[in-house]
């Protein structure tokens, strides 16, 4: 299969999914009690006359079906309603908050997945010995630690015992206002950051050591690495030349495929440090039950991963041949 | 009068051969020392949350205006909260909610997921790529925020929960039984079984059923671990049952009072912590058993 095939097949496997992912929203909202209407706008403060053209607007007079596809375009031109609590367009509180969470987000992935690749590496190696069970029981310890429970245990050590790090929020009071990104500010957000990227990063280190450490086992077992023995070449040569570069395109597609359920762990992170990106505004929405933020972020965010994983399996397919058949 | 005695005599034999397998699962967990102590302590939790009244000291909702935020001492092991409540008793009380949520949602996935998976596996063709297909669509959004959405809009009733994440996390199950299943189809017992007569369903839950037991069993005890810490972070960002006591509820009012009173959120969480240490690696444990093949590799380095 050549290299554009599998791009229009992979691509033409997206589409479903986008539609899936829309269509479970527009069930959402018109099986949930109450008025639709609600669920896309918000029917607080409003006057009748005004409701009145959202309804005509949103098609809410028109027959199901009918519904459905407006429904469906208004979320493809990124309409995704209007927030009652902050009385602007949901998509653009999404991406004001859109940047805090990147960054939190890429930071985490970043150290964490090159920690666990290191401790996944050693653990493939020492394969059935003590180096190996100790990385197991730390994968194990990692994924099952709460979120939030060590976010609070960090705060308690690192904020209230030691008075070491800043717990909450990204900038000092001193920074707030100021129109542009100066050096001092930069440090000032990457001192607010160590807490919640430790928080996030050390709950999903433990998928990269399990998942590296898998894949290269098998990968060990195969026989090209008993040839590559048998030609004289080092142990490590082999680990990292031949081992780990054929396992890499998996990896890359594990980071894209993590990425939905490290959203989930940003959330609960961005909540306790009070961090002012999706997460955070998730958690004071659900308090203020603003259903629009609700719904839009749970779209942008089911979209954003099904268009990422499509990005990296491209990206996997142009690095890897074997991806493409 | 000889036919009731027989299937007497072969219920005897399974419950005997029943308790042989107990007996052997438990000698292979007993054989590292965390796998033991994950066994212990999923029995205590369980026994927490089958008993609270006999083990918890007070009485979890009692308020008491004079002892407010007392540090862990004799008296209160794991300290007071802010309205004067025992958290000991409440952390037992609330080990009840999480495995009731944690047990019933695993079971629902269960269901689900054996059944899909059974019936892609078996039969292949167009029902195997629809089921198939559903459960890759499934796998690529995000589940905490699909569960998070519905319960923020028809509300973190326990029920709702417990509907919800079942229904929510069983792709993992349906994927492992629509391979097992697949693979056993296609073995000649099976189709000599076809030859005598047997119907599809006779095959299905006499001789396909039956070997998959075991894996999903092991991966239930994994979902029950997920069920449970989805439940916490609903309840921590104030979605869960108002009238439950639970874990992630408990940290989330102890957030409220983390410089004061660090012993408010330290134990709930590391209950919640352990617990689903527990369960994570006694499934892990039993799908090895269930495994074989996992347990030794042959690797060249």
């Amino acid at each position: 299969m050549g290299l554009a095939r599998y791009f229009v097949k992979r691509i033409l496997f997206s589409i479903p999914l986008i539609l899936i992912i829309i269509t479970i929203n527009f069930i959402l909202v018109h099986i949930a009690p109450g008025d639709p209407l609600s669920y896309i706008v918000g029917t607080e403060y409003v006057s009748p006359e005004y409701l009145q053209k959202l309804r005509s607007e949103y098609g809410l007079d028109r027959p199901l079906w009918e519904r459905y596809f407006i429904y469906i375009s208004k979320v493809l031109q990124l309409d995704l309603g209007i927030s009652y609590r902050f009385r602007e367009p949901v998509i653009n509180i999404i991406l004001e908050r859109l940047p805090a969470t990147l960054l939190l987000m890429l930071v985490s992935i970043g150290w964490s997945s090159a920690v666990g690749i290191l401790i996944g590496v050693r653990a493939a190696k020492g394969y059935g010995r003590a180096s190996d069970k100790l990385a197991s029981t730390l994968a194990s310890i990692s994924v099952s630690i709460p979120t939030f429970w060590l976010g609070i245990i960090l705060i308690i050590v690192f904020g209230v015992m030691l008075r070491l790090t800043p717990t909450q929020g990204m900038l000092s009071p001193n920074f707030m206002g100021a129109r542009q990104l100066t050096p001092e500010m930069m440090i000032d957000i990457l001192w607010h950051l160590i807490l919640p990227t430790l928080t996030l990063g050390t709950v999903y280190l433990g998928t990269y050591i399990r998942s590296v450490r898998s894949l290269l086992v098998d990968e060990l077992g195969k026989e090209y690495i008993l040839f590559a023995h048998a030609k004289g070449l080092g142990s490590s040569y082999i680990l990292w030349r031949y081992a780990f570069r054929a396992v890499s395109p998996s990896i890359i597609a594990l980071l894209g495929l993590n990425l939905g359920t490290m959203l989930a762990g940003a959330t609960l992170t961005e909540t306790v440090f009070a961090w002012p990106g999706m997460g955070r505004l998730i958690y004071e929405s659900a308090i203020a039950r603003d259903y629009p933020v609700i719904l839009g972020i749970f779209i942008f965010i089911a979209i954003s991963v099904v268009l990422t994983n499509l990005i990296v399996d491209m990206i996997n397919a142009i690095l890897d041949p074997r991806v493409r058949y | 009068m000889s036919l009731k005695a027989s299937s007497n005599k072969r219920v005897r034999n399974l419950s005997k051969s029943f308790i042989k397998e107990v007996e052997k699962i438990i000698k292979y967990l007993s054989k590292d020392l965390l796998t033991f102590f994950s066994f212990i302590f999923s029995v205590m939790i369980i026994l927490m949350a089958l008993l609270p009244q006999y083990i918890s000291p007070y009485d979890p909702y009692k308020i008491d205006p004079y002892a407010t935020f007392k540090p862990p001492s004799l008296e209160h092991l794991f300290g007071t909260d802010d309205l004067g409540r025992d958290i000991l008793s409440q952390v037992i009380y609330g080990a009840r909610t999480s495995m009731i949520i944690g047990a019933s949602a695993a079971s629902l996935s269960i269901l689900i997921g054996t059944l899909l998976g059974l019936l892609a596996g078996f039969y292949g063709g167009r029902i195997d790529l629809a089921i198939s297909m559903i459960i890759d669509a499934k796998l690529s959004i995000p589940t905490f925020f699909l569960i998070l959405v519905v319960i923020a809009i028809f509300g973190g009733s326990m029920i709702n929960m417990i509907i919800v994440i079942g229904i929510t996390i069983w792709p993992p199950i349906a994927r492992v039984v629509r391979a097992m299943a697949h693979s056993i189809r296609a073995m000649d017992f099976v189709e000599a079984a076809k030859a005598l007569g047997a119907s599809a369903t006779w095959i299905i839950f006499r001789h396909i059923l039956p070997q998959t037991i075991g894996v999903v069993l092991s991966l239930g005890i994994l979902q029950m671990g997920s069920a449970i810490i989805i439940e916490a972070g609903l309840s921590f960002l104030g979605l869960g049952d108002p009238t439950l006591i639970s874990w992630g509820k408990m940290l989330s009012i102890a957030q409220t009072y983390i410089s004061r009173a660090w012993w408010m959120g330290f134990f709930p969480g590391l209950f919640l912590f352990l617990t689903i240490l527990s369960f994570n690696i006694l499934g892990d444990k039993l799908y090895e058993y269930y495994n074989p093949k996992l347990r030794e590799k042959v690797v060249y380095i």
